[in-house]
């Protein structure tokens, strides 16, 4: 945050008290119609956001995750949350959607709270006084000598003026008390429809050029000498200035037009203000359909409203023929409903669960082997068909994407959940012993539960920066590093499986040796895939930068996990660790991806610094911490439990 | 008898400086030296670490690797180990010695150890291959707006104090003289000017001072008015730093003249000698090009409605010697041309508001190391991965029935 903030932040307050303010009228406004509406063809209609082209529908649950956390306002999806943002602003009143993290910064604005909470527009709105002082005095300091409960209010602050912006993308187009038009002379004079029962924006200002004779004279004219027309005209004219003034830099946009040979998206209010090269008969009839858009829906006027966003998508298709984007909205909207990311987690746990059962159910008798049998398969089979969602949801990103599916810290553990899954299921498939089901099916739950940690950041599949433009390096370097970091992480799990079963079972012999060669298969790949991976990174940066090597965090991060698997395959051959330190030291393995995989971009160094959160640094402090906690009770008790059983066997 | 004794020395030496466990004990080295390099990233940046970790024999004592106004842990190890620990140049060394030895070894095990002799090939091409491009590398930028061509392209930090005639193009003068030279004290004669300079100091990173003299120090002359200079730490990327000489040069039997030459000088002090005048700079380093580049158009896109890129591209005009063609040189497509590659790195625009685009120009000679050593260390992963789990004698990783 800059140092101008402060101005900036004035400026949103005039916005906030000002037209922003001006009461919707409650004409044509029938509640059971619109909350009946169906919304299909609204939520295809494409929008631009951070470069890229996102159905509606996509762009509301990213705006309301942003702002409440959730996909969902309490049971209501979030492109309904978002009609009524844009058609009916006088129902949003009383919804909880502005998430705050921490108490003591709700607190801090005079809410009254003990946890986590999601707050009221109202509630926000009567602490935006409070708020507005607290980060105006914060905004002199730069972001990290300000406090986590400032930055905390900042980004509420930042989330309050996006809600604004959305709130007045179609203020144009409702029937405003601004805008209403009492005198039937008025009417007849400016040619609006003498039955409306009200106007907005654009009614009037279509009319507008019927304003200018009314207020012509009215300079020279003393106001107790003005007639009610020229009152009414002067209070139009001037709301139209002031409105027009105030919304021109809108920023939610949806209307593509072609400067030169330079593609450009601009918001409705940028039509009506026009800077010639906005001005386009076109361009102001589709704001027409938009209008027709909000007026439909304020009636419940479902046919009215489809025509009218079926028109809008068309006019927007027709502008860019040949976007490759937008061929693909349909599909995102189909993505957005099927939600195959939490149907897989969903069918991983399930497998998990099976497993499980299957290996309590194993060692006993005949009958409990073949129950075992059965849940194994059935484990087997539930984590095969998780593969199924998780694999059509990554071959759906790369569609809508048009890049591999890593090309941020969401795809990569979407990616690397299902390389860990597959992996487990190989390993399952080879070896019978569910440690490759249990892994699998475990790797696959942590892995997208961390990877919707990511996806609260906003679009998970934002346009990426040029120098990531590169399908063949991304598919080269980050797809094979990523597989390495599955090959790791399994091998890691099984390290932990392998110390488990030599503490409760430490007679098991075979299982035991198949987990050592499992480690070490699994390890095995994991290693060449990280190596080969990181060495495509130097050749990637040799052609983009000129340098194969420079020492950078996420690539000293990566060297970490192959000097440390190379420590430990070296080791095992040299005879320095055995197979409890090989198991051990895969576990511990994990720590060093997750350091090269998340704990290089915290340090905020380097060229790879991206993704910067707090919240990430404790979980991932926490995670090693119970890790080293994990490690260092199971592997002297491992190691025990191998001693106490060779006496025996000595004896 | 002594040479019996001197044999088994030897042989002991081998099989240590050999032996698997060193090799494991030197990559716990390596694995110390690069967390502890990338941590010391956080407070110092990446230059100072590449310095004082990976470019060093030894590193700091670790006391010192804490910055000077934090109360960092480093102090509190430091108090009671007060020492350095290896450094990159040593560790690297160690590991390359005792992979060449091991791999000495390894050639009379046989073909079932070829992936692992192709695979520590390759590492070893990679550490020595690191080690040159080190040494010998240069690296420079090439900056040139639209319509404009240059065959010389600037070092991105390495400097030099340069003489030259009215007659001769400034890349081409007659006298150059690398800042490593330049130690106080010493004293360059220029017989065909009859000129003396004595340096009296020279600051790596400086910053400039152009009110009035600072009381007490005597006058100096400079062609953009610094009055004097003060010493800055060297840190972040050599890059940005800014040195300074001073210089107190005389003709003759005239009385000296103290003179300061400043990184930041836009243009040349000029010497009115009787025959011509010549000029003296304290400059980047040219780094001539074997071809002339001049810059057709640059074109830059951003995604709609954003600030971010989404490409960069220079169409330009490679001249050899007559011989022409053009080339677009973009983000992932460098253009490479007798050893020297060039990269689209940034962009701006010139005073006369035409688009400039700065390429970043590399000079290296083992470029092709990486390469090799990537390709022949992932072979013999492959081979080796093949021969041990799928070749005859493979391991069994199955349960057993």
């Amino acid at each position: 945050m800059n140092r101008s903030y402060p101005f900036f932040l004035t400026l949103i307050l005039m916005l906030w008290c000002g037209p922003a303010m001006s009461t919707v009228q409650t004409t044509e406004w029938d509640p059971d119609g619109a909350t009946a509406i169906d919304l299909d063809t609204f939520r295809r209609i494409p929008v631009l956001e951070g470069g890229r082209k996102m159905p509606m529908d996509t762009f509301a649950r990213n705006r309301l995750l942003q702002f409440s956390g959730r996909t969902r306002l309490e049971g209501e999806a979030a492109v309904s949350w978002l009609a009524r943002v844009f058609f009916a602003p006088e129902t949003l009143q009383q919804d909880a959607i502005f998430l705050i993290e921490d108490p003591e910064t709700a607190q801090a604005l005079g809410l009254d709270t003990v946890h986590r909470e999601r707050h009221t527009v109202n509630a926000i709105l009567t602490a935006l006084p409070r708020l507005e002082e607290i980060v105006q005095k914060a905004g002199t300091r730069e972001a990290d000598a300000r406090s986590r409960v400032e930055n905390e209010l900042f980004r509420l602050y930042l989330n309050i003026i996006e809600y604004m912006e959305l709130i007045n993308a179609f203020a144009f187009a409702q029937p405003v008390d601004a805008f209403a038009v009492d005198q039937m002379e008025t009417r007849l004079r400016l040619g609006l429809d003498p039955e409306a029962e009200a106007f907005s924006y654009l009614d009037i200002f279509r009319a507008a050029t019927g304003l200018r004779p009314l207020i012509g004279r009215l300079a020279n004219v003393p106001g107790t000498d003005r007639t009610a027309v020229e009152e009414e005209a002067l209070r139009l004219s001037l709301n139209l200035y002031e409105w027009g003034h105030f919304y021109r830099d809108q920023k939610f946009v949806m209307i593509p037009i072609q400067a030169g040979d330079e593609e450009r998206w601009i918001s409705a209010w940028a039509v009506l203000g026009g800077d010639g090269k906005t001005r386009d008969p076109e361009l102001l009839l589709v704001l027409d359909t938009l209008q027709d858009m909000t007026r439909a829906y304020r009636r419940g006027d479902q046919a009215g409203f489809d025509r009218a966003a079926r028109d809008f998508r068309q006019f927007v298709q027709e502008r860019l023929p040949d976007d490759r984007d937008l061929q693909w909205i349909d599909l995102e909207v189909r993505k957005n409903d099927l939600n195959p990311f939490m149907l897989t987690r969903v069918f991983y746990l399930l497998a998990f669960l099976f497993a499980l059962g299957a290996l309590f159910a194993l060692p006993e008798t005949q009958q409990a082997n073949r129950v075992s049998k059965i849940l194994r398969w059935i484990a087997f089979g539930l984590c095969a068909f998780a593969l199924l969602p998780h694999t059509a949801g990554l071959i759906m990103r790369i569609l809508i994407m048009d890049r591999p599916p890593v090309t941020n810290l969401y795809g990569t553990f979407v990616f690397v959940a299902w390389a860990c899954a597959l992996l487990g299921l190989i390993v399952e498939r080879i070896q019978r012993n569910l440690m490759g089901l249990l892994a699998g099916a475990f790797a696959g739950i942590a892995l997208l539960m961390i990877s919707g940690y990511f996806a609260a950041d906003g679009d998970t599949m934002g346009k990426v920066v040029a120098v990531l433009s590169s399908n063949f390096w991304l598919t080269t370097h980050v797809m094979v590093i990523t597989l390495g970091y599955a090959g790791c992480v399994i091998a890691g799990l099984i390290g932990h499986a392998y110390l488990i079963v030599v503490c409760v079972a430490p007679g098991r012999q075979s299982l035991l040796d198949s987990l050592q060669r499992a480690i070490y298969g699994v390890l095995g790949f994991g290693w060449i895939f990280t190596w080969f991976g990181t060495m495509l990174g130097g050749v990637w940066a040799d052609q983009s930068w000129g340098r194969f090597w420079g020492w950078d965090p996420k690539e000293n991060g990566a060297l970490l996990i192959i000097l440390w698997v190379a420590i430990l395959l070296h080791a095992r051959i040299a005879g320095m660790i055995g197979p409890i330190g090989l198991a051990a030291g895969s576990a511990l393995g994990i720590i060093f991806v997750m350091l090269a995989w998340l704990g290089v971009n915290l340090l905020g160094v380097g060229l790879h610094s991206y993704g910067f959160t707090s919240g990430l640094a404790f979980g991932l402090n926490l995670y090693i911490a119970l890790q080293l906690l994990v490690l260092l009770v199971l592997t002297p008790l491992a190691s025990r439990a191998l001693k106490t059983l060779g006496r025996k066997r000595g004896q | 008898m002594i040479r019996q004794h001197t044999a088994a020395w030897a042989t002991a030496i081998l099989n240590f400086g050999s032996s698997l466990k060193l090799g494991v004990w030197i990559l716990g080295g390596f694995m110390l030296l690069v967390f502890f390099g990338t941590a010391y990233q956080v407070e110092h940046g990446l230059h100072a670490a590449l310095d004082l970790f990976f470019y060093a024999w030894f590193t700091p004592p670790i006391s010192q690797w804490a910055a000077p106004d934090s109360v960092s842990i480093w102090a509190r190890i430091g108090s009671w180990l007060p020492l350095p620990l290896p450094g990159g140049w040593l560790v690297m060394s160690a590991l390359f010695v005792n992979l060449s030895l091991n791999l000495l070894r390894q050639l009379s095990k046989g073909w079932q150890k070829g992936g692992i002799i192709l695979a520590h090939v390759g590492i070893l091409l990679m550490l020595a291959g690191g080690w040159i491009t080190h040494h010998t590398a240069q690296e420079g930028f090439l900056s040139l707006a639209e319509g404009d061509r240059s065959s010389i392209a600037i070092s991105h930090s390495e400097w030099e104090l340069a003489l030259w005639s009215a007659e001769t193009a400034m890349e081409k003068a007659e006298y150059r003289f690398p800042v490593e030279l330049l130690a106080p004290g010493q004293i360059i004669s220029i017989e065909e000017l009859d000129l003396i300079l004595e340096i009296e100091a020279y600051y790596p990173n400086t910053r400039a001072h152009y009110g009035p003299p600072v009381p007490g120090e005597p006058v100096a002359l400079n062609v953009e008015g610094i009055t004097s200079i003060m010493p800055e730490p060297q840190r972040g990327d050599p890059g940005s730093y800014l040195p300074a000489v001073l210089i107190n040069a005389r003709r003759g039997e005239q009385s000296s003249q103290r003179l300061i030459f400043h990184g930041s000088d836009n243009m040349p002090l000029v010497l009115p000698l009787p025959s011509s005048p010549w000029y003296v700079q304290l400059r980047r380093r040219p780094m001539p090009l074997p071809v002339t580049i001049q810059l057709l158009e640059f074109r830059k896109v951003f995604e709609p409605h954003t600030t971010l890129p989404r490409s960069f591209s220079s169409r330009i005009l490679v001249d050899q010697d007559g011989l022409q063609r053009e080339v677009i040189v973009a983000m992932n497509r460098p253009f490479r041309y007798g050893g020297f590659t060039f990269f689209q790195s940034s962009y701006g625009t010139a005073g006369d508001g035409r688009d400039v685009s700065i390429f970043a120009v590399s000079h290296n000679r083992v470029v092709w190391a990486p390469y090799i050593a990537t390709g022949l260390t992932g072979l013999g992963l492959i081979v080796q991965f093949l021969i041990q789990w799928v070749g005859p004698g493979r391991k069994r990783w199955e349960v057993d029935p």
